[in-house]
């Protein structure tokens, strides 16, 4: 069974346009003909694996990535040396280089970014095109920062915005703390170049150690907000498994008949105090935080501003005066199973706006993403 | 002087002015200066190529930029005591005055890369424990739960032991054969999860991650 194609595609595509790219440019010889040798094992192996992950071990195990990229620049050097020994000088220098900067154009076309990326290799071309000798070129590409800017720096710079307003719409702090962080450590280094574009070595290090550094943060973030959703949850279904209402619920209705429903009702009843009470040591161990410390933390508070803790403001109150009862072998008081009964039947148990975007988040997606992709995945009216 | 030669002197003084009092690139300094100093010192373009060719100064200067990219990264995973990503900078380091040409400076780099990110992929299997503490929370909490004892069987036996079968199967059907695609004698080993990299993921304290390492095992059956 062959690999998805549009996977595979997404990787081959870059050495079958590479392997291309020397065809039409003329290449032949032993190491471009290894070149082809090693593109048809590539595909070949996208034939034979079954899955992406076993194709992309494959062509890293076999070694087939690097023979590639080696045979590659061999083939270019190769075609350097014979344009180099040609008679036709600096002449033909400047001409081949504009030549593979318009082919890299054409290579770009079918990318996101593609009019950002072409626009300095265009101004590259039309400098090298104004009249001026190879060396002028060379050096004005230099002193302009034009070598640099074709890395794609200006894309770069965008991107980590993109990734930081993202963050803002998904309400992710430490993202937002992270994103930042790599937007001033960039912009720094571009006031210091003397060109004004990042050395994207420099920056690329840079952003290595600022993601390092937050890992280990988000992942504490992201459990601690596990860990207490789990212990709400206990209490919120303990509560309503005393309620009247809780044989029609889908939390206990069983299919098979309602003595499965009625046992499904019981266990919670019986076992979540004690689960609630194992869950609450891991919180314990792992954080040294206990109940009482959920609603102030900053993970609650994030959660609770980003519409993601769905429980309306009495529910949540009500959740905390029935975790004082929810201990083992313990029932709730019957005030509180009435309270739970009344704001059921009105449909109060959940906050209006659980889940929902801000007027704010919006901009913030309509940003990244256009009004279109809004409206297509929110609706008009939202 | 011709007027090609003097543009070509102004293009390599650009050259070594880019790396000019930048820390990060001393070698590529001291090379393009080089670079420059024969070109500035040749009475025409001719003796410059002979100069550049006798020193072999065109791959020195690819050496020199090589140098300097790679002992920044060695600091920088020295630093953050990323081990094996710090093989990729050693090795580099330890070929990177051998080579004579720039295919081979190419070539080299690119096995060490190669042979490194093989190493890296098997490396990050050893967060596998970090993706399954979700999991062994659950087996945890549903084993001590106190529950009366016509419950106990339910819930204190019966649903942890159906998530370890799941957890073994997984582990056979897919972890095992996953790794072992990049190296078919990989398997699991514990001590790497006190190692920095890794430790430092985790965000719990020593003697209950300690805890969390005996029921992984008994999770995954390793």
């Amino acid at each position: 069974m062959a690999v998805d194609k549009a996977m595979a595609d997404a990787i081959l595509d870059t050495y079958r346009n590479m392997y291309r790219e020397m065809e039409e440019k003329g290449a032949a010889g032993e190491s471009f003909q290894r070149m082809g040798e090693t593109l048809f094992k590539m595909e070949n192996l996208a034939h034979e694996c079954s899955d992406i992950a076993s194709f992309s071990a494959k062509l890293t195990t076999e070694n087939l990535f690097i023979e590639f990229s080696n045979a590659y620049s061999e083939t270019m050097a190769d075609m350097m040396k014979g344009e180099y020994s040609a008679d036709g000088g600096d002449e033909l220098l400047l001409e081949k280089t504009l030549e593979s900067y318009e082919s890299s154009i054409k290579n770009l076309k079918g990318h996101p970014n593609y009019e950002q990326l072409k626009t300095p290799i265009e101004d590259l071309i039309e400098l090298g095109k104004s009249g001026i000798s190879y060396p002028v070129f060379l050096r004005t590409a230099e002193e302009k920062g034009l070598n640099k800017a074709m890395e794609g720096d200006i894309v770069v710079r965008e991107a980590i915005i993109s990734e930081k307003i993202f963050a803002e719409f998904m309400h992710l702090p430490l993202e937002v703390e992270k994103q930042k962080k790599i937007l001033e450590v960039h912009d720094a280094l571009v006031a210091r170049s003397p060109f004004k574009v990042a050395d994207s070595f420099e920056f690329g290090l840079e952003r290595q150690r600022i993601e390092w550094e937050y890992e280990p943060l988000i992942n504490h973030w992201h459990m601690v907000i596990r860990l207490w959703e789990k212990m709400l949850e206990n209490v919120y279904d303990w509560l309503d498994s005393y309620c009247s209402f809780a044989p029609h619920d889908d939390r206990w209705a069983d299919m098979r008949g309602s003595a499965y429903t009625m046992r499904n009702i019981k266990r919670t009843q019986e076992c979540n105090p004690g689960i609630l009470k194992a869950r609450e040591k891991i919180f314990q161990d792992y954080f040294q935080m206990s109940w009482d410390d959920i609603f102030n933390h900053e993970t609650f508070q994030n959660e609770y501003a980003a519409n993601r803790v769905w429980y309306s403001d009495e529910t949540l109150e009500l959740i905390k005066m029935a975790y004082n009862h929810c201990k083992p072998f313990k029932k709730p008081d019957k005030d509180l199973i009435h309270q739970a009964e009344v704001i059921y039947s009105q449909k109060r148990y959940k906050r209006p706006d659980a889940f929902k975007y801000s007027a704010e988040d919006k901009e913030k997606f309509i940003t990244l993403f256009g009004e279109d992709k809004w409206n297509e995945m929110f609706g008009k009216g939202y | 002087m011709e007027t090609r030669h003097q543009e070509y002197i102004d293009y390599y003084h650009v050259r070594m002015k880019k790396y000019e009092n930048n820390s990060l690139y001393p070698h590529s300094y001291q090379s393009e200066k080089e670079l420059y100093d024969a070109i500035a010192n040749s009475k025409d373009l001719e003796e410059f190529g002979r100069k550049v060719e006798e020193g072999n100064l065109a791959v020195e200067n690819a050496i020199a930029l090589v140098k300097d990219q790679e002992t920044a990264r060695k600091n920088l995973y020295q630093e953050l005591k990323e081990k094996i990503r710090l093989h990729a900078p050693l090795r580099i380091l330890d070929v990177v005055d051998t080579v004579t040409t720039d295919t081979e400076l190419v070539n080299s780099v690119s096995e060490i890369e190669g042979e490194v990110n093989v190493e890296i992929t098997l490396d990050l299997f050893t967060d596998q424990i970090y993706h399954d503490l979700m999991i062994l929370e659950e087996i945890e909490v549903y084993q001590k739960a106190e529950v009366p004892d016509e419950w106990k069987n339910e819930i204190n036996q019966e649903h942890p032991q159906d998530l370890i079968d799941q957890g073994r199967k997984d582990w056979m059907d897919h972890v095992l054969p996953n790794a072992q695609q990049w190296d078919p004698h990989w398997q699991y080993d514990f001590d790497l999860i006190w190692e920095d990299r890794h430790r430092r993921l985790i965000p719990i304290p020593d003697q209950v991650l300690k805890k969390r390492i005996e029921q992984f095992k008994s999770y995954r059956g390793i």
